[in-house]
């Protein structure tokens, strides 16, 4: 609200006088406003202050992240780029002082950081502003007091010349004097009092656009230089996305691999004995065995201690800790040749069809055979096969046993299920159950045969004498002469009642 | 095996008892032979991975006997039981026809041994109660025995189930040792 009738102001109108009180409410309200807008634009100052501090935090939280990756160049560096990024937009580099970047236009710094941001908002905003309000708004104040001081003065002077007692010309003359004096002063104070009001008026406009206008600069300078420094990265970004594809395909792929690893080890695991299972030799290092034992200590004390050996360049030698402790000779003690083959037997033979159960018990993982019967067995079950003598059965471990091609061969066309199926066709027909790995199992092989084994047949032998004479027999004939027991069985003659 | 590599590195000082070293191929009846002597009873046993030891009391002579697993692979491991032997047993499954002669190799392939110079030879020709076992002139031959020189041997032909020609053996043995 501008006066432009300066005789208006001089005749002290009501007009005016109205006019000025309305300029008046106008100035409180937006001192009030501009105080308001001040403390709102400090608080906002603190805050991206401590924003940039935790930031700043922030980043190098990113940067020494890196300092665990010192072998991953992939993760290192790409820590490393970012942090340095985000350091850069946060915080303007120390050599470009603050004084370089100029209020209005402070986008042609080179870089211009976050900080800087809140440096010139406190700069453009907050001190404009606060200088108006503190020294435009107090100069119109001042006038305003000047201009109701003379008012008064003048209404003083009017009222005493009114009163002046007409008879004396002296006093008179002297009112009269003064009043011109109050009517020069209450002129001159109304002239700068409209003049400041005027003043307030245009430059409440210029500097509120003009604070607005290097604000609006500052954040495009802001976001445009973050963009430009986050742009440079783009190409890093592209790369580090393949990267980071190739890394997700790898670890798939590895895990892939993994759980294929643990898939076979687990189904060696559940077929194999665990004392094979430490056998795995590392032909590259020239170990051809090796696992923990236990040993005698060589002091006073004799105590039992466990080691690590292995066997290499045929000498046993025993570590603790990783440092080689002590060789011990043992030239030609294990064959690995030999021992490679049985590996191979023990594959072959417990990969055929039902050998991966004893084939007495049905305990898994057996590592025993009989090799005129074909089949695998448990430990326990190898025992009781051993008592009933060779013209029975055969018993060779898968392990600890050399094994002959031909009779891995024989062993892989028999197997237990087929085996049991001729010796257990007529389980269901006799009382006692097949035994499990906890029953006790010294029937085993009886009861596999399925029949009364004191009948004779007409030639006068007994099955167990048949079934020796097939196991006696080579492996071909054996399920020959197997196939005709059952056949025989089947016969009215010899059939269990 | 856990069992064995101790012992090689724990040599028992001391030699009072007789130190007997029984091995043979497996399934002879190692096993069977050493609880017969030391229980008195026939045990239910599964194959020797390792070894047992017992100490076995006989007409006051005292016995260690080393009872070693004759699985192939492990033969080789017998070496390590060799030395301060004193008497060496060496048990045949009478009955088995088809390893007599992988028997006959490994013990002759064993006696050349120099650990084994000094030792007497006792062999059991085992589980004579089978069908089909040979008889002991039999074994000799087929041991090879006869052309054993500069060694003490006998055989004797035994059935470990029922006890029959153990102590045979044990007094042959002891009246050899306590010659020396």
């Amino acid at each position: 609200m501008t006066i432009k009738d300066f005789e208006d102001c001089l005749k002290d109108s009501p007009r005016f006088r109205s006019t000025i009180e309305g300029v008046e409410g106008d100035v409180n309200e937006l001192e009030s406003r501009l105080e308001k807008l001040v403390k709102q634009c400090n608080a906002m100052l603190d805050a991206g202050r401590t924003y940039c501090v935790s930031s700043k935090n922030f980043v190098s939280g990113i940067r020494e992240l890196g300092y665990h990756f010192p072998e991953d160049t992939t993760v290192r560096k790409c820590l490393e780029t970012f942090s340095k990024k985000l350091s850069t937009i946060l915080n303007a580099q120390e050599d470009v002082s603050p004084c370089s970047l100029t209020v209005f236009f402070p986008s042609v710094s080179s870089s211009f950081s976050c900080q800087d941001l809140i440096e010139s908002t406190q700069r453009t905003v907050k001190q404009k502003l606060q200088s108006f309000v503190k020294e435009d708004v107090k100069r119109f104040k001042d006038a305003r007091k000047e201009f109701e001081r003379s008012s008064e003065t003048l209404e003083a002077a009017l009222g005493r010349n009114a009163q002046a007692p007409r008879g004396k010309t002296h006093e008179v003359d002297e009112a009269s004097h003064a009043l011109t004096q109050a009517r020069k002063a209450f002129r001159s104070g109304t002239l700068d009092y409209v003049l400041q009001i005027n003043v307030i008026e245009s430059k409440k406009k210029t500097d509120i656009v003009m604070s607005m206008i290097s604000l609006m600069e500052t954040q495009a300078a802001f976001f445009q230089q973050g963009h430009q420094s986050l742009a440079e990265l783009e190409e890093y970004r592209k790369q580090l996305s393949d990267e980071y594809t190739q890394l997700v395909l790898n670890s798939a792929r590895e895990k892939r691999d993994m759980e294929q690893r643990h898939c076979d080890i687990k189904k060696k695991d559940e077929s194999y004995d665990e004392s094979i299972l430490d056998f795995s030799p590392d032909t590259n290092s020239g170990i051809a065995m090796e696992g923990y034992l236990y040993k005698r200590a060589s002091n006073a004390f004799k105590t039992w201690s466990r080691r690590w050996f292995s066997i290499q360049k045929n000498q046993l030698v025993y570590q603790k800790k990783f440092k080689r402790e002590r060789c011990s000779s043992m030239s030609s003690s294990l064959n690995p040749s030999v021992e490679r083959k049985d590996y191979k037997a023990l594959e072959e033979v417990q990969s055929i069809p039902g050998n991966n159960q004893c084939c007495d018990c049905g305990e898994p993982g057996p590592d025993w055979a009989s090799i005129n019967l074909g089949i695998t067995l448990c430990i326990t079950c190898s025992g009781i096969h051993r008592s009933l003598g060779v013209h029975f059965s055969k018993v060779r471990s898968l392990t600890l046993d050399s094994w002959e091609p031909e009779l891995i061969k024989l062993m892989c066309e028999l197997g237990n299920t087929a085996i049991n199926r001729i010796y257990e066709a007529r389980i269901d027909e006799i009382t006692i159950k097949k035994p499990h790995p906890s029953s006790p199992r010294l029937v085993c092989l009886f009861l596999k045969r399925g029949a009364d084994y004191n009948k004779k047949d007409i030639s006068q032998k007994d099955p167990i004498t048949i079934a020796v004479e097939s196991a006696n027999a080579d492996i071909v004939t054996l399920l020959r002469i197997a196939k005709m027991n059952k056949e025989m069985r089947e016969m009215d003659g010899f059939a269990q009642s | 095996m856990g069992l064995f590599f101790s012992f090689i590195f724990s040599r028992i000082p001391g030699r009072e008892p007789m130190r007997l070293l029984m091995v043979g191929l497996d399934a002879a009846g190692k096993t069977t032979v050493l609880y017969k002597l030391k229980l008195g009873e026939v045990v239910t046993t599964i194959p020797t991975i390792g070894f047992n030891v017992e100490t076995v009391e006989y007409k006051n002579i005292s016995f260690t006997v080393w009872d070693v697993g004759g699985q192939n692979v492990i033969r080789p491991l017998w070496r390590h039981y060799y030395q301060n032997t004193m008497g060496l047993i060496f048990v045949v499954d009478s009955s088995d026809c088809e390893r007599i002669q992988e028997a006959a190799l490994e013990l002759q392939m064993m006696l050349k041994e120099d650990a084994l110079r000094d030792a007497t030879l006792l062999v059991l020709a085992n589980k004579q109660d089978l069908p089909n076992a040979m008889p002991v002139h039999e074994m000799t031959e087929k041991l090879g025995l006869h052309a054993m020189k500069g060694r003490p041997w006998y055989i004797q032909s035994t059935c470990a189930t029922n006890g029959t020609g153990l102590y045979e053996g044990l007094d042959w043995l002891s009246s050899q040792l306590s010659k020396q």
